[in-house]
């Protein structure tokens, strides 16, 4: 069966992550790529919380020193 | 009589100096009760008994020859098992590195040797500070509740009375969420503040390590013996490491605390611990200091913006051990491991613009009010049992304790502020809670003035876990 937030139409089909983790390198079960892919819906989603502000402008937080840090 | 191990890290530190005890007589008090509550607590991954012995002997020779290196010489002290001790089996919890002997010290730990303190062992942590820990560590408040991760051990350890303070690593909330728990004073402090360097990573940007212990003081004066600029970790900020415990005694007086109640003071939060967090606020106030309202409506985005930084980083760090050891990691954490190679590159580049969002919200509020430090609750909830971590609240909230857990405290790593949870009261089944202070960057010393005010008039750090009392 395949997966897909409750709002959307879009639908994962846990074949297509079994076949990209196993081309990635991973090994991974058919159970595991079932939920996986759940995971993976709801991870994808995540970002959609972002949409509230407007990041288009904003430069990502690097691994970064604390202003006042004194060391540049 | 009151038992050694009962006594704080400042007080015994204070006898030490003083030579009313020596080091060895607290590493057998140590041991005693690492005999006695860890066949049901599960604190330690490793005791070091002899090793401890050793260096407390040698402490003690050094402190009667007149060379006493400072507060912590001779203290016992328990370390977190993703944090390098040399020669020492670190496992960070997980067969993938079963029998691993770092061949160096973390950082923190060769800056904790060099001030004299005795490690007396490694403790629990959640596998790679991600996953459980098996058999699980019970809370010594109530053995069948969960006691915080992913410093399960640290949390426990200090609460045993089996150590007198620990290291824990905070990715997320990983030291004062078992602080809160435990009844513990825990400090994640600035990031950059206590190098990484000898740390398993989580993620890479959000990592730190800092004290548990049971007061205020102890903990200015471990983070004291930790900290430091480290040319080894590149994270590591150039700051002099200022005597953390000397305005404990300042008062509060005329300092501005900010509490923003949309997103922390929500729905979610237990209706016990709203109450005594209003009773901390309005003791501040009565105290003397200003309390200032303000929003952030960022805070809605700190969790997800964590997460999923967390997931690419963790996952970077463990691409080859995924690879070659796959069946050694546990399934929670095979999975958190393998979900985070999925996250899409403009994804996690999206929650390091929506951390740098908040970030620069967070200090605008600061520097527009004036704030000396923010306040909330640590946690929204005090803990849930261990079989009931993923299932739905018991108070009908919609979310399971797992997910209410880090509410509070995710938002701090992504500042990289300071932030320190202390006791503040013990709900009607019996389970401690903190309130967390949020201060402004490198200053430690500030967050631990506020909380050593509210700890001076209250003994909630006296009270001693009642699952081990009668062991």
């Amino acid at each position: 069966m395949g997966y897909g937030r409750a709002s959307s139409d879009e639908i994962l089909e846990p074949e297509v992550i079994l076949a990209l983790t196993k081309k990635m390198g991973l090994s991974i079960s058919g159970e595991e790529a079932e939920m996986l892919t759940a995971l993976l819906m709801n991870q994808l989603a995540a970002v959609e919380s972002f949409d509230a502000f407007d990041l288009q402008d904003i430069v990502p937080a690097p691994i970064f020193r604390l202003k006042g840090a004194g060391d540049d | 009589m009151t038992e050694l191990t009962d006594l704080s890290l400042s007080e015994v530190s204070d006898m030490l100096g003083a030579g009313e005890i020596s080091s060895l007589e607290l590493v057998e008090a140590n041991l005693r009760a690492i005999e006695k509550t860890e066949p049901v607590v599960h604190a330690y991954a490793n005791i070091l008994a002899d090793e401890a012995r050793a260096a407390a002997a040698r402490a003690d020779a050094e402190m009667a020859a007149g060379d006493r290196r400072g507060p912590l010489h001779g203290v016992p002290i328990g370390i977190k098992d993703n944090i390098y001790t040399e020669g020492i089996v670190t496992e960070s919890g997980s067969k993938v590195m079963a029998g691993f002997r770092p061949e160096h010290d973390a950082t923190c730990v060769s800056n904790l040797k060099r001030a004299g303190a005795v490690i007396i062992g490694k403790v629990h942590c959640h596998e790679f500070a991600l996953g459980s820990n098996e058999p699980p560590t019970r809370s010594p408040w109530d053995l069948d509740c969960y006691p915080g991760g992913s410093s399960i051990g640290s949390g426990a350890a200090v609460t045993s009375r089996s150590s007198f303070g620990a290291l824990g690593t905070d990715t997320g909330g990983s030291i004062r969420v078992p602080s809160s728990i435990n009844n513990l004073v825990g400090m994640k402090a600035s990031f950059g503040r206590v190098s990484i360097y000898g740390v398993v990573p989580v993620a890479w940007s959000l990592d730190h390590v800092g004290p548990m212990t049971r007061k205020v003081k102890d903990n200015a004066l471990l983070l004291g013996g930790m900290a430091g600029h480290d040319p080894k970790d590149p994270t590591s900020a150039r700051q002099p490491v200022p005597d953390f415990c000397a305005d404990l005694e300042a008062g509060v007086a005329g300092l501005r605390i900010g509490v923003e109640r949309d997103y922390f003071f929500y729905d979610g939060l237990q209706a016990e611990i709203r109450e005594s967090v209003e009773a901390v606020i309005a003791e501040y106030r009565q105290l003397g200091a200003e309390i200032v309202e303000f929003s952030l409506p960022e805070l809605k985005i700190t969790q997800d913006a964590l997460f999923t930084i967390v997931l690419a980083e963790s996952s970077t760090y463990h691409r080859k051990l995924i690879r070659e050891h796959s069946d050694k990691y546990d399934p929670a954490t095979r999975a958190i491991v393998q979900l985070g190679e999925l996250v899409p590159a403009t994804h996690y580049l999206a929650a390091q613009q929506a951390r740098s969002l908040y970030r620069d919200a967070l200090a605008s509020a600061f520097s527009e009010h004036r704030l000396d430090a923010a306040l909330w609750p640590t946690m929204p909830i005090a803990t849930a049992p261990l079989d009931q971590l993923y299932a739905t609240r018991a108070d009908g909230y919609p979310d399971s304790p797992v997910g209410s857990m880090c509410h509070h405290t995710f938002n701090a790593n992504l500042a990289g502020l300071p932030a320190l949870s202390a006791p503040c009261g013990i709900t009607s089944d019996g389970l401690p809670f903190g309130f967390q202070l949020t201060g402004r960057a490198f200053d430690e010393a500030m967050v631990y003035r506020i909380a050593y005010a509210y700890e001076r008039e209250h003994d909630w750090h006296l009270r001693k876990a009642e699952a081990i009392a009668e062991l």
